[in-house]
C-alpha cells in the first residue's frame, strides 16, 4: 500500500519535500515506514534514529500499525517555545 | 485562547482575552529572539510547525493546566516563519485568582511547549545554520 508521510524541519530539507509517498506492505508498522524512508533517503542518516512518529496527530509507538488512509508524520526533535 | 500564526503576536490582545475581574494576578511570559547562542552571533531564526497537531496539543495543554489549577485561565500563542533578533516568538499568559498558581502554571506551559509540541526552530548564524534539538554525529 502507499502511505503518504509528512516531513518537517531538518528532515524536510534533506528529503526536499514536505510529503513523500512510501510503498509498504499492508500489515506495516510505524517502524517499517521509518525503515522504508531511511532506505529511500539515506541522507537522513543520523536523524532517522531521533524521529518520533505521529499517526493521525497522535504520538504512537514504533509497533503501531499504519493504514493507507492514515496521516503519518515524521517528527524530528522539537524546539519551539523558549529555553 | 490558542494561536499559531505567521503574524506579529499582539501581546496586549492576548492578555486582554485571558484576564478577568475574578482574576487577581496575570503572569505573561514572552519568548524573544536572542542575538547569540553560545558564542555564535545569530542573524535570524526560522520557526516551522506541524500546524494542526501543534494547535491540537496546545489546546490539550491549556485544558490540562486549567484542570490542574482550578480557577485559572491560560492562553498560548506561537509565531512561525522568519523572526528577527528581539522579536517575540511565543506568548504564554496565565490569569489566576492568586499569583502563586499563575507563576507555576505559566512555567509549566513553557516547559511543555518546549518538550512536546511539534514546532521547530532553525538558528541562522553568520557561519551556518542549525535545527535546534537535533543531535549531530559529533555530539
Amino acid at each position: 500500500m502507499i502511505v503518504t508521510v509528512k516531513t518537517f524541519a531538518a528532515l524536510r530539507e534533506i528529503i526536499g519535500s514536505a510529503s513523500v509517498a512510501i510503498d509498504v506492505s499492508s500489515d506495516a508498522s510505524v517502524r517499517d515506514v521509518i525503515k522504508a524512508v531511511s532506505e529511500r533517503y539515506p541522507g537522513i542518516g543520523i536523524i532517522a534514529s531521533q524521529i518520533i512518529i505521529a499517526v493521525n496527530m497522535e504520538y504512537v509507538s514504533f509497533d503501531h500499525p499504519v493504514h493507507e488512509s492514515d496521516e503519518v508524520a515524521l517528527i524530528p526533535p522539537v524546539s519551539g517555545g523558549s529555553k | 485562547m490558542i494561536l499559531i500564526t505567521h503574524d506579529k503576536l499582539a501581546v496586549e490582545d492576548i492578555v486582554s482575552e485571558t484576564r478577568g475581574n475574578d482574576k487577581g494576578g496575570v503572569v505573561t511570559f514572552l519568548g524573544t529572539i536572542r542575538d547569540t547562542t553560545d558564542t555564535n552571533r545569530v542573524l535570524y531564526l526560522e520557526y516551522e510547525a506541524y500546524g494542526p497537531m501543534a494547535e491540537k496539543l496546545l489546546k490539550k495543554l491549556v485544558a490540562e493546566v486549567e484542570r490542574k489549577w482550578p480557577g485559572i485561565r491560560a492562553s498560548v500563542a506561537h509565531r512561525l516563519g522568519r523572526l528577527e533578533i528581539g522579536e517575540i516568538s511565543m506568548v504564554a499568559v496565565v490569569a489566576s485568582p492568586h499569583r502563586a498558581e499563575a507563576f507555576k502554571a505559566c512555567n509549566f506551559i513553557v516547559d511543555q511547549v518546549k518538550s512536546d509540541v511539534p514546532i521547530w526552530k532553525k538558528e541562522v548564524f553568520e557561519t551556518g545554520e542549525v535545527w535546534v534539538g537535533l543531535q549531530s554525529s559529533s555530539d
